[in-house]
């Protein structure tokens, strides 16, 4: 099964079809679904030939270039975290609860990260919380308002990189994917939120 | 005490030589040189990727769908105990927010440090934003493209 969905929100030009489940939450989801090693994904990415073997093998149509873009930022994604998770769960549980404890002691900060993890939640994982699309400006407005407090901006336009990227729901129930799909058609919200996380790299 | 150093940026560190020279004792400042800072589509893909599912923030998540304003999320939010989260959570959380976000934090907290239990906040934010940017220069995109 594919997941069709589009490069963008406000723009359909081409439909990119995604493999079911993308984007992967771990290594063995990713792997299990291409059949190979994450380094082999990313070797194939690289070569003519290994690409039309993807295409091939995830039987991909349409804008498959774009598609295994996405694939590939997904792929590094996943080797990331597991190489920053790796190091991070080692550390002292009281080291990481003193760096919360030093956050708590400013609310907004605290804010600004709890929001994150909503957004999170509510825009990517909808099968968490249905009924986001009831008050999914107002968080996004939250996520400004405690992000301009330590001085992140909001870009008055989002750039190719962020207005392009797939915006995805992953594996949800059928009745949540409808909620999902209520948010992901409103293209203000989406364009907003993708504004914020742009300002957060900034 | 978590970590007896703070690994700062160079404009962070005279930040922290500004602070009272009887709480900068017994600190040692390792210049933070990693400058792989997360491009806006990585951050992007780590939102669409992260695993919030920890009990504790499932209830939140219920009980903040209540909110009727801006401000009433806010206060939620705000009130939401992080340390409550299990290590696992804890990571996700940091993935997701990045390393400008966390050094905006330090940033705002450092010059507010009065006690030593604030630097060693600060040096576990330090020494998680420095993991993160250790983690971000280990791997690049196979393409060196930026989805666009």
């Amino acid at each position: 099964m594919i997941m069709a969905q589009t490069s963008s929100v406000t723009e359909m030009p081409n439909p990119l079809e995604y493999p079911e489940g993308f984007p992967y939450r771990d290594r063995e989801s990713a792997e299990a679904k291409f059949g190979m090693e994450l380094d082999k994904v990313r070797t194939k990415i690289q070569s003519d030939e290994g690409r039309r073997e993807l295409i091939q093998k995830l039987n991909l149509n349409g804008n498959a270039d774009k598609v295994l873009e996405g694939i590939d930022l997904n792929v590094e994604q996943l080797k990331k975290k597991e190489s920053f998770f790796m190091k991070m769960l080692k550390l002292p549980g009281r080291a990481v609860k003193s760096a919360f404890n030093v956050m708590g002691r400013h609310p907004f900060l605290t804010s600004a990260a709890v929001i994150a993890i909503i957004i999170a939640i509510l825009y990517f994982t909808p099968a968490l919380a249905p009924t986001a699309g009831e008050y999914g400006t107002k968080l996004v407005q939250a996520f400004k308002g405690t992000l301009a407090k330590i001085g992140v901006g909001t870009p008055e336009a989002a750039t190719d990189a962020i207005s392009k990227l797939p915006i995805t729901g992953g594996s949800v129930p059928p009745e949540v994917v409808r909620e999902a799909e209520e948010i992901l058609q409103s293209p203000g919200m989406m364009d907003e939120l993708g504004r914020v996380i742009e300002g957060l790299s900034q | 005490m978590a970590d007896m150093v703070l690994h700062l940026r160079k404009e962070e560190a005279k930040i922290f030589r500004g602070l009272p020279k009887d709480l900068q004792d017994g600190w040692k400042v390792a210049e933070e040189k990693g400058t792989s800072d997360e491009r806006p589509e990585e951050l992007m893909m780590r939102y669409q990727m992260a695993s919030f599912d920890h009990p504790s923030i499932r209830a939140f998540i219920k009980s903040v769908q209540g909110a009727k304003s801006v401000g009433e999320i806010e206060k939620a939010a705000a009130s939401f105990d992080l340390t409550s989260l299990p290590q696992e959570q804890a990571a996700e959380l940091f993935f997701v927010l990045g390393t400008n976000l966390m050094g905006r934090m330090i940033q705002y907290l450092l010059p507010k440090a009065a006690h030593d239990k604030d630097l060693e906040g600060l040096a576990a934010l330090t020494l998680i934003r420095h993991f993160l940017l250790e983690a971000n220069a280990s791997a690049s995109l196979s393409t060196g493209a930026s989805v666009s």
